[in-house]
């Protein structure tokens, strides 16, 4: 139980990682924002998502 | 040769600190860690070639770690993973580009970590709740509701979904200025977010001092306890990832 | 990084004392930066294995589920491929469609709410509100679409929902 808790710890702790490492943060380079009238509604990151699609399988199931 | 870029990191008086950190650390897939320069600010680099650039756990986890670690000494800007620039020309020039926007986030920044609160809910609870608190009419009021068209029954019922959804909202609304009060004294900067899923209603990133975080932990106990059917989620301290979000040019 | 063979070569190798003394010594460097390594590496490790979890109640096996919605997974990925170009452009032709739909339903219900509206005005809205829905639906069975192949994420623009 004690292990079980340690581990959705760990779990929680990495998908927030994830969350912020890959979503937010200054944006550099290679994305696309479509915008509609000044508002930013379609954000494409295109450069990452071409090159992670494999591997982000891996990262969901935890591997 | 391609270099990816950490963060941007304020350097007012210690490169020596900062170069001596960078020597230590290590970056994606083991790799050396340089900085490149322009006036005050640096960013934070390794050399990797484009295609290596991929969204991997290791790969992601040695990233964030970097930031991390630099974070402890350093005000610096977290930068989104995947920021890949052709050279350190390049990469000087963006940094010329950009120093004012750069500059004053950093100041907005210094001194200051994020922290995220997630509130969760019972969804199905919760809509149940709200259900009862909606009466139900029509958008006739004046009639009993018999002798309507197929069309205007249909419209009640969007109408009788829209009210509970608005319901429901304005009851998240509570909770958010009642988490806006209950944090008041730390002198947060707040970003709200409402309803990220069904159960999760609420995600608050807080930007506040490094040193408030047990105030904060006290203050997050202490809402709880107001708010029984809810149950929160306090993690932190980090990188301000969340309070940087400018474009770069 | 020295290693011990060569700066053994580059001192000359020797069985006097003061030679030895130099090895050993050069021994105790190396290992040192060894030791180094490791404690760095576990370092790093352990900068991201530190739990930043400081409050929580509740159950953490529903959080963490909740939470990995948030990061993008495979179903709400749009796969164009030969095979697919024409149902991959179509779902997201139709998710864009929807999601407009919505907003103005939306923006319908707060009119009505608002209680401008005339009688007649009302009846002609919750017809074409109507017949658009069905035709929503009429055009996801033609793709042969569930909801969840529409539920693309659509970043920030999903937030306007």
């Amino acid at each position: 139980m004690h292990d079980n808790v340690i581990d959705r710890s760990k779990e929680i702790t990495i998908l927030e990682v994830l969350d912020r490492v890959l979503n937010k943060g200054v944006i550099i380079t290679g994305d696309i924002v479509i915008s509609v009238a000044d508002i930013d509604l379609v954000y494409l990151g295109i450069k990452l998502m071409l090159s992670s699609v494999e591997t982000m399988e891996q990262v969901k199931s935890g591997k | 040769m391609d270099q990816i870029i950490y963060s941007i990191v304020s350097v007012k008086k210690q490169h020596k600190e900062l170069n001596a950190l960078l020597v230590e650390l290590k970056g994606i897939s083991g790799s050396d860690l340089y900085d490149v320069f322009f006036d005050d600010v640096t960013a934070v680099v390794s050399n990797i070639h484009r295609n290596n650039v991929v969204a991997s756990r290791p790969n992601i986890i040695e990233y964030a770690d970097v930031i991390e670690t630099l974070s402890q000494q350093f005000t610096l800007l977290p930068v989104r993973f995947g920021s890949v620039m052709e050279s350190t020309d390049v990469i000087i020039k963006m940094l010329g580009r950009n120093y004012a926007e750069i500059q004053s986030n950093l100041r907005k920044v210094e001194n200051k970590v994020e922290f995220g609160l997630k509130v969760f809910c019972d969804p199905e609870k919760a809509g149940a709740d709200t259900r009862a608190t909606v009466p139900v009419f029509s958008s006739d009021e004046n009639s009993s509701g018999s002798g309507h068209s197929v069309y205007r029954n249909y419209l009640d019922k969007k109408l009788q979904e829209h009210r509970i959804q608005e319901r429901h909202l304005a009851q998240i609304d509570l909770v958010i200025q009642d988490i806006t009060d209950a944090f008041a004294h730390l002198n947060p900067l707040h970003k709200f977010q409402k309803m990220v899923t069904a159960a999760n209603i609420i995600n608050d990133l807080l930007l506040l001092g490094k040193d408030k975080k047990s105030e904060l932990v006290l203050a997050v106990e202490e809402l709880q306890k107001k708010y029984k059917d809810l149950q929160m989620l306090l993690t932190g301290p980090w990188p301000p990832y969340n309070f940087v979000d400018f474009k770069i040019i | 990084m020295i290693t011990v063979r060569e700066t053994e070569n580059l001192l000359g190798y020797g069985e006097g004392n003061e030679i030895n003394y130099r090895r050993d010594s050069l021994l105790i460097i190396a290992t040192c930066e060894v030791l180094n390594k490791l404690y760095r590496s576990l370092k790093s490790m352990n900068t991201m294995s530190e739990n930043k979890i400081l409050f929580s109640t509740g159950s953490l096996d529903e959080h963490s589920e909740e939470i990995s919605k948030l990061t993008t997974n495979e179903e709400s990925r749009l796969r164009l491929t030969p095979d697919n170009a024409d149902s991959g452009l179509a779902k997201l032709v139709l998710t864009l469609v929807d999601l407009i739909r919505r907003l103005v339903e939306k923006q319908a219900m707060r009119r009505v709410d608002g209680g401008s509206l005339t009688d007649e005005e009302i009846e002609r809205l919750g017809e074409t509100l109507m017949k658009l829905e069905l035709k929503m639906e009429e055009l996801k069975e033609h793709f042969h679409f569930t909801d969840s192949d529409l539920n693309l994420n659509l970043g920030p623009l999903g937030d306007l929902m």
